[in-house]
């Protein structure tokens, strides 16, 4: 088994994961994008690894060596999104117990209120 | 209003609440319970305060935060921040309060260095003090004493800004940097100090490192934040 062909199972499996976890709902239709980005473009360069024989040119590297800093590369952008999107839920959950804090609070004081008037 | 953010703190806050209460017996105190393992809120509670509870723990900006939106859309005009551990003079809150009105500031700091130096500081928290006390002196434009003060005063304006962007984990530092970038004014007034009597402080030494990394990342990223869009979250309802 050669270089190649481990980073085209690899770039398979991905895209085949990310649908099986799509079919069963382990994950979200948005956050699967990314996923099967990744998949595809690993796929696309195993199975034409002469994509990248310029890029290994001009950056003096076997192209071999390309394909890990391309992976290493698509990988890092996901875990970026990963990142900013785990940022942007931490905000919203923040604001949600905020705001069911505060309407709690409200409604006691309301119910408070009540009691007193009766 | 006197909000008083407490976690764990069931041995202190009943004092704090009635300490508030007997140098400002007609202003509601509200104790914001960042979910608490203890009795903090049933304490704060029959000790004559009004209790947030928090249904997860937010920490301390998340905390503080909460008190100000409610105080906010409840329409109060300035609200003091104390601590929930015992440490801030209830005493000096009048004088917080006057220097709000007196000096049209924004934000008012309860100062422990302006005429003591730090007392009951440790060595450690000294020194990291004094580290950004340099930095914000370069950023603010104009020197600050105690920029890691919990004991605050706010105006409406600035509880409006506050109540949309609040930082989260270690308020303090970062919220001078937000007042700047607001052009919004800070004042410090003298205030004293008491020795933690009850609990103990989550301050280690790893968690002193976390927070001295996790404060610098956080002025710089507010230094450089873009203002024109709003992040999530912030939006005014």
């Amino acid at each position: 088994m050669n270089f190649h062909s481990v980073f085209l199972a690899l770039g398979l499996l991905t895209i085949a994961g990310t649908l099986v976890s799509l079919r069963r709902e382990y994950i979200r239709a948005e956050y699967s994008v990314s996923w099967l980005v990744v998949g595809i473009i690993l796929t696309g360069l195993a199975a034409f690894p002469r994509l990248l024989d310029g890029v290994a040119r001009d950056l003096g590297v076997r192209p071999e060596a390309c394909f890990l800093i391309a992976g290493g590369t698509l990988i890092s952008a996901l875990v970026f999104e990963i990142s900013r999107v785990v940022s942007r839920l931490r905000d919203e959950n923040v604001m949600l117990a905020q705001r069911v804090a505060i309407l709690e609070y409200q409604i006691g004081e309301l119910s408070k209120d009540g009691t007193q008037d009766r | 209003m006197v909000i008083v953010p407490a976690l764990n703190e069931a041995g202190a806050i009943g004092d704090v609440v009635r300490s508030v209460r007997d140098v400002l017996p007609d202003v509601p105190i509200l104790v914001i319970d960042d979910y608490s393992e203890d009795a903090t809120a049933s304490i704060a509670e029959n000790a004559g305060a009004s209790v947030l509870r928090l249904p997860v723990h937010l920490g301390v900006g998340g905390c503080v935060q909460t008190g100000y939106k409610l105080a906010y859309e409840l329409g109060y005009d300035y609200v003091i921040r104390v601590d929930g551990d015992g440490q801030h003079e209830a005493a000096d809150i009048p004088k917080i309060l006057n220097a709000l009105l007196k000096t049209r500031a924004e934000v008012v700091i309860g100062s422990r260095f302006i005429e003591r130096e730090g007392e009951h500081t440790s060595f450690a928290r000294l020194l990291g003090i004094s580290f950004f006390r340099i930095l914000l002196r370069v950023i603010l434009g104009s020197p600050i004493h105690d920029p890691t003060s919990g004991f605050v005063g706010v105006n409406r304006k600035a509880l409006q800004v506050f109540s949309r962007t609040f930082p989260l984990a270690y308020p303090e530092i970062e919220v001078l940097v937000i007042l700047q970038r607001k052009r919004f004014r800070f004042h410090e007034v003298s205030c004293r100090m008491k020795p933690r009597t009850t609990g103990k402080s989550s301050i280690t030494p790893f968690k002193s490192l976390n927070y001295m990394l996790h404060v610098l990342l956080g002025v710089f990223v507010n230094v450089l934040r873009f203002d024109g869009t709003p992040r999530k979250g912030e939006v005014d309802r």
